[in-house]
């Protein structure tokens, strides 16, 4: 923490440096390793799901924590990563906090309601995934301080959560990327509906136009239409040479209708 | 000055910060069988064991590397006596030009080493990483899982 | 020749090459360091299109560490229509400047402080663009077609008969654009060369080729310097693919090593070879084709327009594309157009599959599309229009062997369930749909023209001991010649394939060898394998025949012995004859001279006819009309191999093959800024080439004819697998969702697109 306050802008904190290394930002002359920061574990304390930020990919896709129920999606989304080897050395940390647009555990995270521990030689706080993403590669974060855990609340009964991410091949960065999280009552109506996408605007975005639509409704298909449809007009894409606006505009609702529909089956326990 | 344990053997280089594990392995320890390929982590040439898991060398920076046990292709055969998967790499033509079968050799030994019986689609994804424009995998995938089939055998390691 | 059973030949023997690589322990160019080495950078242009008017290489001169730098002012040397280092860019990513420095860390600092004044000219990007008469002309100095802007002279034009009374003689003609895009080869070594002066004044410049020999000519003419004072050796190589047979890179190491007096290893990074490895050239196909009612072809046209970019590498595909017009279907009109056109983009070149490539996917595809319009069956239109054995095919006026083509299609169909599944448009899991396509191919072989006649040559050393050494002039760069070449000597002379070794190429050494490419090696170095082979075993049988006291013809020889044909049992070890034939001295701390000179022969060979090597792909894939992406579940490749001298080979060819031409026909493309020229996706991030996780079951049938032109009936492998894979994935798309994509790769976003308009 001496270290990060020291040197303010000109260094960073280094973990799998499977972006830092390669982006390699001009204005960074130090690098502090952190990897051997006790930071690398996932426990469940009953209240909160707590993921160290130096947890690999590897070890969230293999843990045994996230075999069941909402958290299944944060396996899944760690298996779509990417390849065996950058699994074994990107983290959790890293991917959020390089807030690149595309990172796939952000949309995760919102929707499983995840907050981030900050700390720094000042103190700690706890700062939302909503409020955590500033712009492309700008996050809240000061440059004194380091993210080292993430808390997720256990979810209510009732409640499925899926993630989709749509690349090029099998092995690619997100064109779009959509995670959605439904909680149902005990008669079948939606107590609470989050939908997050990633790659369709400046930082992963929460659909909260198309989260009210499914609020307290019972969801059929046409409403998961509809919601989808919201979804997609509420996403700000660009053209890349990865994908062009339009498609992602129409992929979001596309995906966002896939993992509505996966996450009511999982509601249900199906 | 960092002490890098590498197939066994202890070796102390001097390193600039900066450098990276695949820079030191094939420029200063004359170890060349992790391939520069892209420089980005993108094709896995560069994979090597580190704590019996496969990572990229060239995002790797040699100073993480020290106090680990760094496994490169030199460190797999026991002198003449070549690993299962060497073998079966070489029995079934699934070596071609040979750039990229380090890399593949190593992650698969990853897998191995924790899954004796994988499925092909589990064989496939922990080749994922491993880029070949030679073979289009087909043969490389079939020693992993021959190799597998003679190790679970008792073929030895 | 003989009729014996085969024991080497024939046998999945594991490569010869392969243990060192297992173990990590080859060393490729890229391995290697010289004492005093340098390393080297290029500087590359930021524009398309520009006159350097000034540079200033002083700062980056007296930067430490940095022994030389050259501009165009020392290194103007121009070979064809590129020069070393020019007063004029011509594409994003041109040479402008070269360093040699102690580290490449220097090298590239050094880059930064060169002060280039560039003019900026206007640039154009697209061929059909570039031939406007308006157009910026990129080449002044070059045979341009008056008017047509930056068109090459000449319009290669040729064919058979009259297409406009084809035409009129049709029932339907039919009329379409295909498009297909850059490719790249992304071999896993980069290009490399280590250039190195002895005080003699000789070069000796190590580096990852195809082509040894035709480096040093490289050279030779970029240095003007005796070819005997060059001396290339080829280590083991990284890949080639068609991307290594020399560039002018390849000077500038040497005049580095040069001017510093000390090695000088030149390097590409990744990024490098995206935007600088000559790609598979953007092509766009016109075609024409006239058909009877019951899909007889009365006449076919295509103008084939080829991107060659800034340098005319390319223009052989413009020159030799018409071949695939013309030699698989009967038609008696036929005409081919073939433009080479500059742009201010990458160049084109070389790549597996060359002239092939690009133009099957369009004609392939337009026969689909016509015999789904006729009602016909595109494998009955097919079986129906082929060549048949015998005819005269109009492209080199030979008569035809189409053995082979018949049943590539046939196996190929059984395989997938063509009958069951053509046609379904089989519905899967909501969103999904399946189909199956297909497509045939053929392709170069040599002998197909005349003029273009290239001998193998082989060297075949015997030593006292009975071991034999093989000297062949084409480089080994993964495809296992080297083996396959050890494999027909030992087979020939009838030893085992471990009693016989190869060298890697060093031209000081080896006999003079071509390039590695157009599917020819095998079919010209192992024919001149197998004919030094035979020169040698009569030698050994006229010295066993004395010791047998049999006729010469009465002998055999088979796994080390050489015996008499009618009694097996009468025989004698090869090592025996050959220490018989010598005279051993009496101190045993001589070799025996006369037993090692005794026996060895070189041999040259030239295949005497164009023996064409069909094939036919057929792909089963799945459609998600939600995403447009495709899926593809299997790819069944039947290809007519003539003779598989080593299964395993010859299977990994067809295997390699098919993760480039799928990612051809899907995710490959290099894109490029539509305002500026540069290369958008010079990385494996965003130029996506298949992982394993993304390949399809793959079922490769190999039918064996046994050609009457190739060593043992062989036929040369290395492209075949390319060809038809995109226009059999289009025409399985189309069997899927009932849309045609005539522009190459088949994105998502184009499937959509289709879908919607549909």
């Amino acid at each position: 923490m001496n270290l990060l306050a020291k040197y303010g802008e000109s260094a960073r904190p280094i973990a799998g440096g499977t972006d830092l290394l390669v982006k390699k930002p001009p204005e960074v002359e130090y690098l502090i390793d952190i990897a051997s920061l006790p930071l690398d574990y996932i426990k469940n304390d009953g209240e909160y799901l707590k993921i160290g930020s130096l947890s690999t990919f590897h070890s969230i896709e293999t843990s045994s924590l996230f075999k069941e129920g909402a958290y299944r999606i944060l396996a899944e989304s760690a298996h779509d990563f990417g390849q065996a080897t950058v699994k074994n050395m990107a983290t959790i940390g890293g991917n959020v906090c390089s807030a690149v647009p595309s990172a796939d555990f952000p949309p995760v995270l919102m929707v499983l309601d995840a907050k981030a521990k900050i700390v720094s030689l000042a103190g700690e706080r706890i700062v939302s995934m909503e409020e955590f993403f500033a712009g492309v590669r700008k996050t809240v974060l000061r440059s004194d301080e380091l993210l080292v855990e993430f808390q997720i609340p256990k979810p209510p009964p009732h409640t499925g959560a899926a993630f989709y991410k749509l690349g090029r091949t099998s092995v690619d960065i997100a064109l779009v990327n959509a995670a959605a999280r439904i909680t149902l009552r005990s008669d079948g109506v939606c107590e609470d509906a989050r939908i997050a996408l990633g790659a369709v605007a400046p930082t992963p975005i929460r659909a909260k136009g198309a989260e009210k639509l499914l609020r307290k409704k019972e969801i059929d298909e046409a409403l998961v239409e509809e919601a989808s449809q919201t979804a997609s007009e509420e996403t700000k894409p660009i053209s890349d040479v990865r994908s062009s606006a339009e498609y992602r505009k129409e992929m979001s609702k596309v995906l966002v209708k896939r993992v509505l529909q996966k996450s009511l089956k999982r509601a249900k326990g199906e | 000055m960092i002490k890098l344990n590498v197939n066994g053997e202890i070796h102390e280089v001097r390193v600039k910060p900066y450098w990276t594990l695949l820079r030191v392995l094939r420029n200063e320890l004359g170890l060349t069988g992790a391939k520069l390929g892209c420089g980005r982590g993108e094709c896995g040439a560069c994979t090597v064991l580190m704590d019996g898991k496969p990572i990229l060398s060239c995002l790797t920076l040699a100073a993480r590397a020290e106090g680990k046990k760094i496994v490169t292709i030199e460190g797999l055969a026991e002198g003449l006596k070549l690993h299962p998967l060497q073998e079966a790499f070489i029995k079934n033509g699934a070596i071609q030009c040979g750039f990229c079968t380090s890399g593949m050799i190593l992650s698969a030994k990853a897998l191995l080493d924790r899954n004796l019986n994988p499925t092909e689609e589990e064989v496939r994804e922990a080749l994922s990483g491993n880029l070949c424009r030679c073979t289009g995998y087909v043969k490389p995938v079939k020693a992993v899982l021959e190799a597998a089939e003679i190790m679970r055998k008792g073929g030895s390691r | 020749m003989s009729e014996k059973e085969l024991s080497v030949v024939g046998k999945p023997l594991p490569k010869i090459d392969a243990y060192e690589k297992a173990v990590g322990k080859a060393r490729y160019t890229v391995d290697l360091n010289l004492p005093g080495m340098l390393h080297a950078k290029i500087l590359r242009s930021p524009y398309a299109h520009a006159r350097i008017l000034k540079i200033d290489t002083s700062k980056a001169e007296r930067l430490p560490g940095v022994k030389a730098v050259l501009s165009h002012k020392e290194a103007r040397i121009i070979l064809g229509d590129e020069a070393v280092l020019d007063d004029k860019v011509r594409y994003v990513g041109d040479k402008v400047a070269a360093v040699a420095a102690t580290s490449e860390e220097a090298a590239e600092e050094a880059l930064e402080l060169i002060e280039v004044k560039y003019e900026v000219l206007p640039a154009v990007f697209d061929p059909e663009e570039a031939m406007k008469p308006e157009a910026p002309i990129i080449h002044p100095d070059v045979p341009l077609v008056k008017g047509k802007g930056n068109l090459r002279d000449p319009v290669f034009d040729y064919g058979v008969g009259d297409v406009e009374k084809g035409f009129k003689e049709a029932d339907y003609v039919f009329e379409n654009r295909y498009t297909t895009q850059r490719q790249a080869h992304c071999c896993l070594e980069p290009d490399v060369g280590i250039a190195s002066w002895d005080p003699s004044g000789k070069l000796t410049y190590w580096t990852s080729v195809q082509g040894a020999f035709i480096v040093r000519g490289i050279l030779a003419r970029g240095l003007n310097m005796p070819e005997n004072m060059i001396r290339v050796i080829v280590p083991p190589v990284g890949g080639g693919f068609g991307a290594k047979y020399g560039r002018l890179e390849d000077v500038l190491c040497a005049l580095l090593a040069k001017k510093t007096g000390r090695p000088v290893k030149l390097e590409c990074s990744r990024e490098e070879e995206f935007v600088t490895t000559r790609v598979r050239s953007y092509s766009v196909f016109w075609t024409k084709t006239g058909v009877k009612k019951d899909g007889t072809f009365t006449a076919r046209y295509v103008r084939a327009i080829i991107d060659m970019g800034a340098y005319a590498y390319g223009i052989y595909m413009a020159q030799r594309a018409g071949a695939w017009l013309i030699t698989p279907y009967s038609c008696p009109n036929c005409r081919y157009e073939g433009y080479a056109v500059y742009t201010n983009t990458p160049s084109s070149g070389a790549f597996r599959g060359f002239s092939s490539v690009p133009i099957h996917f369009a004609l392939e595809s337009e026969i689909n599309r016509i015999a789904e319009e006729l009602g016909i069956d595109p494998l009955e239109f097919r079986m129906k229009n082929r060549r048949k054995t015998g005819e005269i095919n109009p492209y080199n006026n030979v008569p035809i062997d189409a053995k082979g083509f018949d049943e590539c299609m046939v196996k190929g169909a059984e395989r997938i369930g063509w009958r069951r599944k053509r046609g379904r448009r089989e519905k899967v899991e909501g969103v999904k749909r399946r189909g199956v396509g297909m497509a045939i191919s053929v392709h170069f072989a040599p002998a197909l023209h005349p003029d273009m006649l290239v001998p193998g040559v082989a060297e075949i050393n015997v030593n006292a001991d009975g071991t034999i050494h093989l000297l062949i002039g084409v480089t080994d760069i993964g495809q296992g010649i080297n083996t396959t070449c050890a494999q027909i000597a030992a087979e020939e002379l009838g030893v085992r394939l471990e009693d016989v070794t190869v060298s890697n190429i060093d031209t000081d050494v080896n006999p003079w060898g071509w390039l590695v490419a157009a599917s020819s090696t095998l079919m010209q170095t192992g024919g001149a394998v197998r004919a030094a082979a035979a020169k040698v075993k009569k030698q050994l049988f006229e010295h066993a025949a004395k010791m047998l006291e049999v006729p010469p013809e009465e002998l055999e020889a088979k796994d080390r012995r050489i015996y008499v044909k009618k009694e097996s049992e009468r025989g004698i070890e090869i090592s025996d004859v050959i220490r018989q034939a010598g005279a051993p001295s009496i101190s045993p701390y001589f070799v025996d001279a006369k037993a090692a000179y005794t026996f060895g022969a070189k041999a040259t060979y030239t295949v005497p006819m164009y023996i064409p090597p069909w094939g036919a792909q057929f792909a089963e894939i799945e459609v998600d009309t939600e995403t447009g992406q495709v899926k593809v579940l299997r790819l069944v490749a039947a290809h007519d191999v003539g003779k598989a001298i080593n299964v395993s080979i010859v299977e990994g060819q067809i295997e390699g093959s098919l993760q480039n031409s799928i990612g051809y026909a899907l995710t490959e493309e290099l894109m490029l800024d539509k305002t500026t020229g540069q290369v958008l996706n010079p990385d494996f991030l965003d130029y996506k080439i298949l992982h394993t996780t993304d390949m399809p079951k793959i079922d490769v049938i190999l039918v064996e004819t046994n050609s009457p032109a190739g060593v043992f009936g062989a036929k040369g492998v290395g492209e075949m697998g390319h060809i038809p894979t995109a226009a059999a994935i289009a025409d399985a798309v189309y069997d899927a969702v009932g849309v045609r994509i005539k522009e190459l790769p088949l994105t998502p976003e184009k499937i959509l697109k289709a879908l919607r308009e549909r």
